[in-house]
């Protein structure tokens, strides 16, 4: 009686549960705090990329978004998506924020938040009992839409490259568009020098590679034409303007080696998907090219198509494509043949100025369907005209 | 006239010889004159010809400043309450040839310390560590040799990314020597410290303890709120649920469950926010650490429980949400 009615008092149990207990005294952020454009136009799109960040990765977080700001909410989309996991073991993990401003957003400004919660799997959070802590981060976002246009670059890396004798001086440099607009620095003068400083020659770039608004874009330049430097270590001192504005310069060691000591490539293959087609159809055709060297490559595949009397009927090159030491450049071009007939297609890859081994494949091209029905269509009319006219022949000899 | 003729052909032999002891002598004479100095100085080859070099300061150049982890050369993101590693590049050249360089100093900063700052975990790292590229071939001919220095910037180092010192950048000053010192360089594209807004909190959970149907906590229970990060912090309070709590046999309602930063705040008058559902604001104010030696800014949250009258039983559990985020004002 008396234990039932100490159950009528109906005490509440609010117990701490250690087991299972989400293990909130590990760290929990976000960088970075604060997502700030204040040069979007109606229509901008850029993205930022955000870390989160953990210090105690032993079990798997998942991690749910959600944004703060009404007007906001449906410009901003993830890279991995609004719910997603921490694996084990994982302290970092970047996620890309992506921003379209509407065309018809009203120019002003926006302000709100994204938060990051973290919370572990089902099974373990509801083991127990208990009042759990679990952690978040929040970025706050402040947007302003304007209709200003913006012009605004600034230099984010530039990396002198080793290079041989007779090629043009080279470097990559990593731009980054602030502004508002699409838009290409104005120019580049590069001045090489001896190591006591002696002006030795100067090249000046002025065609420049356009950049999108909010974007970084990091390429390979050139300068125009070949150095005529020989094999030495020399000081290049880089001017870069915008404008008439020298907005960024430094000097850097040129060291230039003979001709072959870093270029190095080969052509890993040449692939045909379909070794025979009809007359009027395309073949796709593939190559693998591998910059064996210590220097970036100028690469671009070239393919001579013969017929089978090997006459060369045609050539076709791609564009040249940057590939960095180490690296493999995929190439595919199309083909289509007009003509019957076994084809053979020799494929080299060409790099600054120097040749892989040939590859060679062969393409057999039959008639089209269509052609073939005319054929035996005319095949027929013929027989039928031949038989006509043997049987006028015949009864004409009878009489 | 036999001794007459002999003695003219002695004569003749003699005038012949004569010329010639004084021709030899003159054309060798001529000669030393125009002849090339070398075939002079083989005379003398015990002659020791010396010259002093002049020793040519190093010089450092392409000084770059990166995250280790992710190589980006634009952003540094830190670790919460840990250390997170930068690594400065730099080649170094000398045209006595790069064996004649001994050594690299590396100091990391941010823009607004200046170069001439001292050791400060927060804005000034002087005791980057450097070590030698294995890419100088002694002999001279070889100018330039590269090196690595790195440091472990701590949790709170300044942010310049975003906040009240987005105008700087954190620099790499590099200072090479070859026994006197060259001039010191910086990195031409500095990266920024990205913002980390971090925190923890202690304990877990909130232990209330047995509370009687109608019964308030007696005393509040403390949450401490660390700042882990480089910026100033406030956070977000809110229940993952509608309720407070679920119990065995009912719920407790949000209203039921108060925070304050007040210790053992009164309940009904104590200005304790009740929990919602919703992130509501709870103004800390946490700065970043600024002390090297003890480097922990914490603040208590405090926080109460009323049982409801009626209507629950057994063990009751909830889940209660920190979301910290950088206070710009």
């Amino acid at each position: 009686m008396k234990t039932t009615n100490l159950l009528k008092i109906a005490f509440c149990f609010v117990v701490v549960g250690l087991l299972g207990i989400v293990p909130a005294y590990a760290g929990f952020g976000v960088s970075t705090a604060d997502i700030i454009n204040e040069n979007l136009l109606p229509g901008s799109q850029f993205e930022k990329s955000v870390t989160l960040n953990r210090t105690a990765p032993e079990k798997t977080a998942q991690i749910t978004t959600e944004i703060e700001g009404d007007e906001i909410k449906n410009w901003i989309s993830l890279d991995p998506g609004f719910n997603f996991n921490m694996a084990i073991g994982v302290e970092k993990m970047p996620v890309a924020v992506h921003i379209n401003v509407p065309r018809d957003a009203q120019l002003g400004e926006y302000i709100g938040k994204i938060k990051f919660t973290e919370t572990v799997g089902v099974e373990e959070s509801t083991v127990g009992t208990g009042a759990a802590m679990m952690l978040g981060a929040a970025v706050n976002v402040k947007l302003t839409v304007t209709d200003k246009k913006v012009r605004k670059f600034s230099i984010v890396s530039w990396e002198n490259l080793k290079m041989e004798e007779n090629n043009p001086i080279a470097f990559s440099l990593g731009v980054r568009n602030d502004g508002n607009v699409v838009g290409a620095l104005s120019r580049i003068v590069l001045e090489a020098s001896s190591m006591n400083n002696e002006p030795l020659e100067t090249h000046e770039i002025t065609k420049l590679d356009k950049i999108q608004p909010f974007s970084t874009q990091k390429s390979i330049v050139r300068a125009p034409g070949v150095t005529k430097l020989t094999e030495g270590t020399y000081w290049l001192n880089i001017k870069i303007y915008d404008g008439e504005t020298v907005m960024f310069q430094d000097k850097a060691l040129l060291n230039i080696f003979k001709i072959g000591a870093l270029k190095k490539g080969s052509i890993k293959f040449l692939n045909i998907d379909k070794n025979v087609i009809k007359a009027g159809e395309s073949v796709s055709i593939m190559s693998d090219f591998i910059n064996e060297g210590q220097v970036p490559a100028s690469a671009k595949l070239r393919l001579n198509i013969y017929d089978s009397k090997a006459v060369l009927i045609k050539t076709i090159e791609t564009d040249a494509v940057d590939v960095l030491p180490g690296k493999t450049n995929k190439f595919a071009v199309s083909f289509e043949a007009q003509q019957t007939g076994k084809y053979t297609i020799k494929g080299v890859i060409e790099y600054d100025g120097l040749l892989t081994a040939e590859k060679e494949l062969s393409l057999y091209v039959g008639y089209a369907m269509m052609t073939k029905i005319m054929f035996v269509i005319a095949g027929i009319i013929g027989l039928i005209v031949l038989v006509l006219l043997v049987i006028w022949i015949v009864k004409k000899f009878r009489k | 006239m036999i001794k007459k003729a002999k003695k003219k052909n002695y004569l003749g032999f003699l005038i012949l010889a004569l010329c010639l002891v004084a021709i030899v002598p003159m054309i060798l004479g001529i000669w030393s004159l125009v002849s090339p100095q070398p075939s002079m100085a083989t005379d003398f080859s015990n002659v020791l010809a010396t010259a002093n070099v002049t020793s040519a300061p190093p010089v450092a150049s392409s000084v770059i400043l990166r995250d280790a982890n992710t190589f980006s050369e634009t952003n540094i993101i830190l670790n919460p309450s840990s250390t997170a590693t930068v690594e400065c590049l730099a080649t170094i050249s000398d045209n006595n040839g790069c064996d004649d360089i001994t050594g690299v100093s590396a100091k990391i900063y941010r823009s607004g310390a200046t170069p001439a700052c001292l050791d400060d975990n927060n804005d000034c790292y002087t005791d980057a560590e450097c070590s030698v590229g294995g890419d100088c071939t002694s002999g001279g001919a070889d100018l330039d040799v590269s090196y690595t220095c790195n440091a472990a910037l701590q949790f709170y180092a300044d942010a310049t990314d975003t906040g009240p010192l987005s105008a700087q950048t954190w620099q790499c000053e590099v200072t090479p020597t070859d026994g006197v010192a060259g001039d010191p360089v910086v990195d031409a594209t500095p990266p920024d410290v990205d913002s980390l807004p971090a925190l923890t909190v202690l304990p877990t959970s909130i232990a209330y303890g047995e509370l009687a149907l109608g019964g308030t906590s007696a005393t509040s229970k403390q949450v401490v709120v660390t700042n882990v990060g480089n910026r100033s912090l406030d956070i977000y309070l809110k229940s993952t649920a509608s309720t407070a709590m679920t119990c065995d046999i009912g719920t407790i309602p949000l209203a039921n469950e108060k925070y304050h930063t007040t210790e053992n705040f009164d309940f009904d008058t104590g200005g304790g926010v009740a929990l919602t559902d919703e992130d509501v604001t709870l103004v800390l104010d946490l700065a970043a650490p600024t002390d090297d030696v003890d480097p922990v800014i914490s603040d208590a949250t405090e926080w109460e429980l009323r049982m409801p009258a009626t209507g629950v039983e057994g063990f009751c559990t909830g889940t209660n949400m920190f979301t910290v985020y950088a206070d710009n004002d």
